[in-house]
């Protein structure tokens, strides 16, 4: 089910209702089943079975985690246990997202061999959000492994964590440690929580159907022409900005969407993007872009291939590797890894460089412009149809020759990559002291000003862009 | 004495409803001056989607393309949803083929004729160049028996559903309900809330085809007659070759399209084969004609100077009229049409 959807208004109404009359504590589990029902019925309203895939997930790590959690287990089989629900995690993963793009890298690796191999093609749809759950039910088992947090013993509470629908399809994703315990918290109905919750989503559905969606339709109309040869430097850059505003209007906007939707329930979920495009480093990007995939590589990954306590030629390794594996997460395409090694050689250089540390002021600027320029740059392939064509708009950037913007509708342009634009600049005078974060009045007036141009002005499409990872 | 804590509750309950007041007050001014604005604005009209309830034809109309919803009419009709199979069952006119019968016969001028001759039509078309496949399975289904069918040969009779036709053959309840309900919410989206909120972004003058046309337009169709309302479709104002030059139906057509007609027989219908014109025709109308003759079914398709369609594939409004009062008129005359309709 997507949020940008009646089914969706639907669902949410019915589920508020029972917020509003079930319970008093909300802890009740007539409560907790709403919310549980609501969150399998948002998944299987996608592709029925795949409620299956999901429900896979659930019990192996469930099994695992209260096996892990037993006192007394050898250390053995309790790596066995947790290899054993990796290997279950990952194989869903694998096979539902990664079966055919090994299938054709086989096929062209074959064919540049001259060796002419004919593997079949598995025409299935990817289960929605598998790449987010997954990363997210093996975090707990992980953690339980790691005995950083204990073993959950109620099957239909842990259900909830990993299936809990705001954040089901593109996270953030949220660490067993931070959600679990909310689980059994009394929360009751707070106005200005409840309020909060409502501005959250407001905003998010601004951003998407507004901003991200009219950009899509912009995009889609001159790509194709960024990426002839010889076209303008000016275009290329277009498209690569744009793109990236689309791209963070688009992710933010469901992630505040799924913080917003949480508060409306009781839950809070960790925020997921805080202006990454202020970001002065890869380093800080990482930071404030999807920040729980940031930090979930980080802690489970990054950390367990030996982090940066192996010398330097190992740490940098590790983040292209890390770097290179983030990209795969996003999709099953050569374009992703591209993205992710360009980041990965960016930190690695940065690191190399120490430019992630204090510098002076010249420098800092200079090494924000390009940090930022490569990251725009690196977005091309993260939306380019192959390399071929994202290296050709990166090629026709970098030669800075002529505007080429033809008939580009520059002011619709600039209208509608403002409010990102306001989002970051307020980020920025609010961490300097120089201004304060809105207050409620504030908010009341701009979830009118957002609540209007999402009915007046929504954009054609309507798929988020994270929903196919 | 009241606590200071339940003091500052009171405070910010009050500042609380205060904030509901602003939010609600603001968004009053914002959709007062919008609809102040799309109103006195010239410019401005196409920001009003519509149709309303005032600006329909009488009768029950449902939301079939437009504000998120594709082609809902293949659900309608094949899964029977609300009225429009029975009419299609009472119906004693029963045209098939693509979008292209759907925009080529307007509902007013077919709604005069049936009129005139007393008789009960429905427009079985459906989007996405649907072929013989998804309207077979509705008449077997539903068991329709009309006196006459009309189908548009224009690559009808393929034996291949669309992918979106193959979709509603094997979709499951979960799918059907889904689509169900993005549908009727759409048309109470439309109907209702449009009414008051315009949609302002296509008026913005982008030189982008795709806003105008995805936008604005919307497809309305009836239940009553299953025939199409567009609305504020785009008109590109494309030429019509009238001779319907253009390449021919393939070979493997005809014994498809002679297994229908035998399939429509048996029923105890009789098939007359069309040929609606297009800027740039997938099959010409002298194809269709060999066809008709060769699985010995009457062909009616006017030649017409100076059709105009809105778009690459159908005509436009005017053209639409036009076509379809020469059509019927050519259509009366022929010997199974009097037979069956004395």
């Amino acid at each position: 089910m997507s949020f940008v959807s009646f089914s969706f208004l639907w669902l949410l109404a019915g589920t508020v209702l029972y917020r509003l009359t079930l319970g008093r504590r909300k802890t009740e589990t007539g409560y907790l089943a709403v919310l549980l029902g609501s969150s399998l019925l948002f998944y299987l309203w996608h592709v029925p079975s795949y409620v299956l895939i999901i429900i896979s997930s659930i019990c192996v790590d469930y099994l695992a985690g209260l096996y892990l959690g037993q006192p007394g287990r050898s250390e053995s089989s309790r790596r066995f246990v947790l290899t054993l629900s990796l290997v279950v995690n990952l194989g869903l993963l694998f096979v539902f997202k990664y079966t055919n793009f090994f299938l054709g890298e086989l096929t062209s690796l074959a064919a540049a061999m001259g060796m002419e191999l004919s593997l079949p093609t598995l025409h299935w749809v990817l289960p929605m959000g598998i790449s987010f759950y997954t990363f997210q039910s093996m975090s707990y088992t992980i953690d339980v492994y790691r005995r950083v947090l204990p073993a959950y013993e109620n099957l239909w509470k842990f259900a909830l964590f990993v299936s809990f629908f705001p954040q089901l399809m593109a996270g953030p994703i949220v660490r067993a440690k931070e959600f679990l315990y909310q689980i059994d918290r009394v929360r009751r109905v707070h106005a200005r929580v409840f309020l909060e919750g409502l501005y959250l989503i407001v905003r998010g559905y601004f951003l998407k159907m507004v901003v991200a969606d009219n950009l899509g339709v912009v995009l889609e109309s001159h790509w194709a022409r960024a990426a002839e040869e010889g076209a303008g430097s000016g275009l290329a850059w277009a498209m690569a900005i744009l793109f990236g505003m689309r791209i963070f209007c688009d992710f933010a906007g469901y992630s505040s969407v799924a913080r917003g939707l949480a508060y409306l329930f009781g839950f809070r979920l960790p925020i997921n993007f805080n202006s990454p495009y202020l970001s002065a480093t890869f380093k800080e990007f990482w930071g404030r872009w999807h920040i729980s995939l940031g930090r979930w590589l980080r802690d489970y990954l990054y950390i367990s291939l030996g982090g940066n306590r192996r010398g330097e030629a190992r740490t940098m390794l590790n983040l292209f590797l890390v770097m290179f594996l983030g990209g795969i997460w996003h999709g099953a395409a050569m374009t992703f890894l591209v993205w992710g090694v360009i980041h990965g050689v960016a930190l690695g250089v940065e690191r190399l460089l120490k430019l992630h540390e204090r510098k002076s002021r010249l420098v800092s600027v200079l090494w924000y412009v390009l940090t930022q320029a490569v990251v725009m740059l690196a977005w091309v392939f993260f939306a380019a149809a192959d390399n071929a064509q994202g290296a050709q708009i990166v090629g026709n950037a970098l030669s800075f020759q002529g505007l080429g913007l033809g008939r580009l509708p520059v002011a619709t342009c600039a209208l509608l990559i403002l409010p990102p634009l306001l989002i970051h600049v307020r980020t920025w005078l609010v961490e300097r002291e120089l201004l304060r974060a809105p207050g409620r009045y504030e908010k009341a007036l701009l979830a009118a000003v957002m609540l209007y141009g999402t009915l007046t002005a929504f954009g054609v499409n309507n798929a988020f862009i994270y929903f196919q990872f | 004495m009241p606590s200071s804590t339940s003091s500052s509750r009171r405070f910010t309950r009050a500042g609380n409803g205060l904030a509901i007041a602003l939010f609600a007050a603001a968004f009053t001014a914002l959709a007062v001056a919008g609809e102040t604005l799309a109103r006195t604005t010239p410019t401005l009209q196409y920001a009003h989607p519509g149709p309303s309830r005032e600006q329909r034809p009488a009768g029950h109309w449902y939301i079939d393309h437009g504000l998120g919803v594709n082609s809902f009419s293949h659900r309608v009709l094949y899964h029977g949803l609300g009225s429009s199979i029975d009419n299609a069952r009472a119906a004693e006119l029963v045209v098939l083929g693509s979008s292209k019968v759907l925009c080529g016969l307007p509902y007013d001028t077919l709604d005069a004729f049936a009129a005139e001759h007393d008789l009960r039509y429905f427009n079985l078309g459906l989007g996405f160049g649907e072929s013989n496949v998804l309207p077979e399975a509705i008449i077997r289904k539903f068991d329709l028996r009309p006196k006459l069918f009309v189908a548009n040969a224009d690559w009808f009779f393929t034996d291949q559903p669309s992918s979106y036709g193959a979709t509603i053959l094997t979709d499951g309840w979960v799918e059907d309900s889904r689509e169900r309900v993005e549908a009727r919410g759409a048309f109470f989206y439309r109907e209702r809330l449009q009414s008051f909120l315009p949609h302002f972004l296509p008026t913005i003058p982008i030189p982008i085809r795709r806003w105008d046309e995805e936008r604005v337009s919307a497809f309305l169709r009836s239940a009553d007659t299953g025939s199409w309302l567009p609305w504020n479709a785009l008109d590109r104002g494309l030429p019509v070759d009238a001779a319907a030059r253009g390449p021919a139906l393939p070979p493997w057509q005809t014994p498809i399209a002679r297994r229908v007609k035998e399939f429509l027989e048996s029923r105890g219908s009789a098939l007359v084969l069309t040929h609606v014109p297009s800027p740039f025709p997938t099959c010409s109308r002298a194809s269709a004609r060999a066809l008709a003759e060769e699985i010995g079914v009457p062909f009616v398709a006017p030649e017409l100077e100076g059709l105009v369609a809105m778009d690459d594939l159908h005509l436009n409004d005017v053209g639409a009229h036009r076509f379809a009062e020469a059509f019927l008129a050519e259509l009366e005359s022929t010997p199974v049409f009097r037979e069956l309709f004395p």
